[in-house]
């Protein structure tokens, strides 16, 4: 007997534990839980009732034992089985959370490795941002490298062609200057010649003027008693030989006597002293204007 | 380059006035102007006698007189042209003629003439100027003044003033029988027609600017001098002046407004200006101890000539008539008197001692240069011509006076016709009025 009852107990003891196990189970959720299997002491108490009824009780109670024994087994291995049902699902659902918690653990390492990934490919990025712009500022550094190059390039070129310009200029200058010295020479010699030319013509010219001027100077007679400070000026052309074609007024005197008498003076003395070179006549026979002015 | 540019523009600029020779004709000579004054002929003989009148000799005289012309001889002349188409210009030429002057006379029914006259260039072979009148026998002499006028204008260039006239103090007789006259002739001396006669002196006849009438001096009146204003035409006369003492020298405005005259009325001879009709009270000119008196006009009328002692001897002096300071005009000589001044304004003629004789001179009043024009002895009271060219004067001939003329240009002398009397104090006569 002892072992009956302890097994009673124990199975009394295990549902109490269970249903404790289950309260317990299930007021902690899911909460750290201890391996299957293991058991835990449980405090009991012994419920003592009277002694003589103990055999004939003992024998129903045997009975009863017995029944409640299988009853007992029943409900254990229900329990059993419960319990190994329950530790399936305990393990199940371990397992899923297991699951779950490895899930989330990768979840959490895959969001790790992308956020990692991510970081990496940020930095990557970054440093192929920072390449980039280390490679654009070199690449800038080049170019403006290249162009200050080609800058001193072009400078130097314009510098080499003002030089070749300014020589030209120098040589092309030095050039105009000999040919307007030479220019300037022929000038002064066409001109010392020119005058020379018109020096022998004044020479002829000047006598033939004189001759002219005399002869008409000596024929000259004007009325007395006409206002003094009076002149005019006659036109004469003449002809071959110097005869005068034809005489007028060109300028009035504004005094009709003076003026007659300047026109009679240049009839009277035609035909006028003319040269008989007809280079040095020409002048003449172009027409000839003779200012008569008594008092000059 | 560029001055090669400027060298050629200079020359072709230059080449024209290169080529036009110009010769300065100076000298010359102011001389009298050859003319040949070809007698007019009659034309039609038949119709009628040759007019007593010598037209082409009265016009030669007058153009010689004038100093101005130096007409030919006509004994030299070649030919006697009376039309243009019969005169060979190279013989005039030859002949030294600058000018020709021909003409011819017909006889016009009627006791007339018809004068045509061509003035004719014998260098230019031209005709100058030429005109045709009809004419009385009488009309002659004047007719032959106007041409000579014509001629000296066209050729001179002013008037020449041939038909003004000249009056003059005619004196005849002697002692009781003594006769003054006063004379109005042409201006050669012909024609001479008495105005007025009087036992008592007449002096200083002055023309009136218009030529009608004549102021003089008369001591007809109690053998007081007296000033009288006579119309030639009509002999109608009026006394302007007749104050107590001198009046004397009477002498017209150049507009006719006045008269300068001396009077004496003040005690001492001084030069007034009176009213023509003497209505107005004499204004003085001159106040001055001295003698002042013979007062001439300046053309302008603003300034009187005048004789004065002064200075001591009879001198020329000048003073405005506005007022002013005398001043004295002429230097040259102790005796400088009777001014008259040339209508032109330019000269001064007065009577000029020189050595023992007086003579005409002149002062140009532009150049301050005095000439003596004529020889003397006895030169005096000059009066100049209406053109300014002559001047008419009296000279002693040793038995009498007599009028002459001298040219200013030239001094050519010539007697403007015998004067078997005495006379004196010729005035020359304005131009005749256009009409």
């Amino acid at each position: 007997m002892g072992r009956v009852g302890d097994i009673g107990l124990s199975v009394l003891a295990h549902a109490v534990l269970f249903g404790l196990f289950a309260v317990s189970f299930q007021m902690t959720g899911l909460t750290d839980q201890a391996a299957p299997g293991t058991e835990q002491a449980v405090q009991a108490v012994a419920i003592d009732e009277a002694e003589v009824q103990q055999a004939i009780e003992a024998l129903e109670a045997e009975e009863n034992a017995e029944q409640r024994r299988r009853e007992q087994e029943l409900a254990e291995l229900e329990a059993e089985r419960q319990r190994e049902a329950e530790r399936l699902a305990a393990e199940r659902e371990a397992r899923a959370e297991a699951e779950r918690q490895r899930e989330a653990a990768e979840q959490a390492r895959r969001e790790a490795e992308r956020e990692a990934e991510a970081e990496a490919r940020r930095q990557a990025e970054a440093e192929a941002q920072a390449e980039r712009e280390r490679e654009a500022a070199e690449q800038a550094r080049r170019e403006a490298e290249a162009e200050a190059q080609r800058q001193r390039e072009a400078a130097e070129q314009a510098e080499r062609e003002a030089e070749a310009q300014r020589q030209a200029e120098r040589e092309a200058e030095a050039r105009r200057q000999a040919e307007a010295e030479a220019e300037a020479r022929r000038e002064r010699e066409a001109e010392a010649q020119r005058q020379a030319d018109a020096e022998a013509l004044r020479d002829a010219r000047g006598t033939y003027d004189a001759a002219i001027r005399q002869r008409v100077e000596g024929v000259w007679t004007r009325p007395a008693g006409i206002p003094d400070g009076l002149s005019a000026v006659v036109a004469v052309r003449l002809g071959p030989g110097g005869i005068v074609l034809s005489v007028e007024v060109a300028r009035s005197s504004g005094n009709a006597a003076f003026d007659r008498s300047a026109l009679t003076a240049v009839r009277r003395a035609d035909p006028l002293p003319m040269p008989d070179d007809p280079d040095l006549a020409q002048p003449y026979r172009e027409g000839i204007e003779m200012i008569f002015a008594p008092d000059a | 380059m560029k001055s090669l540019i400027a060298a050629l523009l200079l020359a072709m600029l230059a080449l024209p006035a290169a080529a036009q020779v110009r010769i300065e004709i100076s000298g010359g000579e102011a001389a009298a102007l050859p003319i040949a004054i070809v007698p007019f002929p009659m034309q039609d003989t038949a119709a009628g006698d040759a007019p007593d009148t010598d037209i082409a000799g009265i016009i030669r005289d007058n153009l010689f007189r004038s100093g101005l012309f130096a007409p030919l001889d006509p004994e030299t002349h070649l030919s006697q042209p009376s039309r243009l188409e019969q005169v060979r210009f190279q013989n005039w030429r030859a002949l030294g003629a600058d000018t020709l002057l021909i003409g011819r006379i017909t006889p016009l029914d009627g006791d007339a003439y018809r004068v045509r006259y061509e003035l004719l260039d014998a260098y230019a072979g031209e005709r100058i100027t030429g005109q045709r009148f009809r004419v009385t026998p009488a009309g002659l002499r004047n007719l032959a003044h106007t041409i000579s006028d014509q001629v000296f204008e066209a050729l001179i260039g002013r008037p020449g003033g041939f038909n003004s006239r000249i009056a003059y103090v005619e004196e005849t007789g002697a002692g009781d029988e003594r006769s003054y006259r006063l004379v109005v002739a042409e201006a050669d001396g012909h024609r001479p027609q008495t105005i007025l006669t009087s036992s008592e002196p007449i002096l200083s006849p002055d023309w009136s600017p218009d030529g009608e009438r004549i102021a003089y001096v008369s001591f007809e009146s109690g053998r007081r001098s007296r000033i009288y204003v006579q119309n030639v035409a009509t002999g109608e006369r009026e006394a302007v002046a007749s104050f107590a003492g001198l009046n004397s020298a009477p002498a017209w405005s150049p507009d006719g407004e006045r008269l300068a005259v001396t009077l004496s009325r003040d005690g001492n001879p001084d030069v007034f200006i009176i009213d023509p009709d003497g209505d107005a009270d004499p204004r003085p000119v001159t106040r001055h101890f001295g003698i002042d008196t013979e007062p001439a006009w300046s053309p302008d009328g603003e300034t009187i000539y005048f004789t004065s002692n002064r200075g001591g001897g009879p001198q020329i002096y000048r003073r405005p008539v506005s007022g002013g300071d005398a001043e004295r005009v002429t230097f040259d000589g102790n005796y400088n008197a009777s001014p008259s001044v040339s209508p032109n304004g330019r000269f001064l003629a007065f009577a000029h001692q020189r050595g023992e004789g007086f003579r005409i001179a002149i002062l140009d009043l532009e150049d301050d240069i005095m000439r003596v024009l004529t020889d003397g002895p006895l030169d005096e009271s000059p009066s100049f011509s209406a053109s300014s060219s002559m001047i008419a004067y009296t000279r002693d001939t040793g038995d009498a006076t007599e009028l002459a003329t001298v040219s200013v240009f030239g001094r050519i002398q010539g007697e403007l016709t015998p004067f078997e009397n005495t006379v004196r104090e010729p005035d020359w006569g304005p131009l005749p009025s256009a009409d």
